[in-house]
């Protein structure tokens, strides 16, 4: 137990960048998910192409690879560290990287919760002169949302875990810092022990959460 | 108000409209019947550019909807629809139903656009339902809401498409019964019906579809006292 004592504040540095990560990453990859789902149905082509490339190209490599490549393997070819700064760029990499390939998933829970509209709401919407902006504005989003909250829940719990591949590529979150604390204290069974609690509690809380949210939406939504 | 210049609608290689000619005038009330597949609805949904005409011209409320420079939704603003599956939105309350259309789309003050909301909900006997969602209404009660929501938009025109045929038999008569006010306060109706009753009654003019094509049309006490086609005739056995 003193192991843990000793070493928490140093663990608990690590989490709260493992939940800055999560945060930026999460909000981050809605947006993109939004955008790229619109793009996706929409009805100019070179759009869709993008979007579908974009999605197949993260859903079908690994999240490592990705980080490897574009934190480690740009710089190689590129002067981004000069761009952004030799400190800034990994930072920024990172993070950009988690967010684009969690946006990818997003986008295909965006896109079924869209498509899962009934057809009539929309051609509803168009009957009395809407156009296709406010249809998507007022109309479909709403109810759509409300199906993708459940999907969208579950990629969050998933981009937190996803953080721990942050570190890697050299981001001192949860797990570098489990790592760091092990290697000077060989007491392993018990530090990541708390890591995976210290992860447990932040999701589970995220998760009651939501359901709560998720509840009181369908109170006044019936 | 409305004139269609042979008309041509395809699904890829299936024509469902083979070149449809006709002409609405103002006030007139227009009804459509004909069997399943015959068209009918098809041709309704084209009016408003619901469905993209494949060729031939469409001139409602003084627009062009074949020309591509029309804005269409500048147009639909002045043609109601009515769905037969009502099509309320379901995240919304009923009033908020009946004035999103004017608040969002024509931009009109929110208490401005609740007033007339009352207005239209009390004309079509639901006056206190503001607060209720479409699902806790029954089918006759959405399909009246959603002719409020089609009215508080101050259309020219109002299209129905069978606006009757997903209601239980008891209902039926309810929003019959809107529809008549309607046509009676001289609005211009084009409605697709399966109620052969109403297109005696309240009809000017009846057209039969059958196959793509207007096989037949009159004023309703000829049309279906004396039909003139045999096409006509057999529909008529069997629905009369």
């Amino acid at each position: 137990m003193n192991v843990v004592w000793q070493n928490l504040p140093v663990i608990l540095g690590g989490l709260a960048l493992t939940i800055q990560y999560s945060i930026v990453a999460i909000i981050l990859m809605v947006i993109i998910g939004l955008f790229a789902a619109l793009m996706r149905l929409s009805t100019f082509a070179p759009f869709r192409w993008i979007s579908s490339a974009y999605v197949e190209m993260f859903r079908s490599t690994p999240l490592l690879v990705q980080l490897f490549f574009i934190v480690l393997g740009l710089p190689a070819i590129l002067p981004v560290n000069q761009w952004f700064g030799q400190l800034m760029y990994p930072i920024l990499a990172a993070a950009l990287t988690l967010s684009l390939n969690e946006g990818a998933y997003v986008t295909e829970i965006i896109r079924a919760g869209i498509l899962g509209v009934d057809r009539g709401q929309k051609e509803a919407a168009m009957s009395i002169g809407m156009t296709g902006f406010q249809t998507m504005r007022y109309i479909v989003l709403p109810q759509a949302f409300k199906r993708m909250i459940p999907p969208l829940v579950n990629q969050a719990a998933q981009t937190i875990k996803d953080t721990s591949l942050l570190a890697p590529v050299g981001v001192a979150e949860l797990v570098y810092k489990g790592e760091i604390v092990i290697a000077a204290t060989f007491a392993s069974f018990t530090i990541w022990a708390l890591v995976a609690l210290l992860y447990f509690i932040v999701i589970f809380s995220v998760s009651k959460c939501a359901s709560y949210m998720e509840r009181r939406l369908q109170v006044d939504k019936r | 108000m409305i004139s269609v210049k042979n008309l041509h609608k395809s699904f890829g290689h299936h024509e469902i409209l083979k070149g449809i000619t006709n002409h609405v005038e103002e006030r007139e009330v227009v009804v459509v019947i004909g069997p399943s597949g015959s068209g009918k609805s098809t041709f309704l949904r084209c009016l408003n550019g619901l469905e993209s005409v494949t060729s031939g011209e469409i001139e409602i409320v003084g627009m062009n909807l074949t020309e591509p420079k029309t804005d269409i939704h500048k147009l639909r603003q002045h043609v109601g629809m009515v769905f037969q599956q009502f099509n309320l939105f379901k995240h919304l309350t009923i009033l908020e139903n009946i004035t999103i259309g004017p608040r969002k789309v024509k931009k009109i003050p929110e208490a401005e656009a609740n007033a007339t909301a009352r207005e239209l909900l009390a004309k079509v006997g639901l006056p206190g339902k503001e607060a209720s969602y479409p699902d806790q209404l029954s089918g006759g009660q959405q399909q009246r809401v959603a002719i409020a929501r089609a009215l508080a938009m101050k259309p020219d025109v109002m299209l129905f498409d069978e606006p009757t045929s997903a209601l239980d038999p008891e209902m039926v008569g309810e929003v019959l019964q809107v529809m008549k006010n309607l046509a009676a306060e001289g609005m211009t109706m084009v409605v697709v019906t399966h109620e052969m009753g109403f297109a005696r009654e309240v009809g000017h003019r009846v057209i039969f579809m059958d196959g793509g094509y207007v096989v037949e049309e009159g004023n309703p006490k000829d049309l279906f006292s004396n039909p003139q086609m045999e096409r006509t005739k057999n529909f008529l056995a069997k629905v009369l």
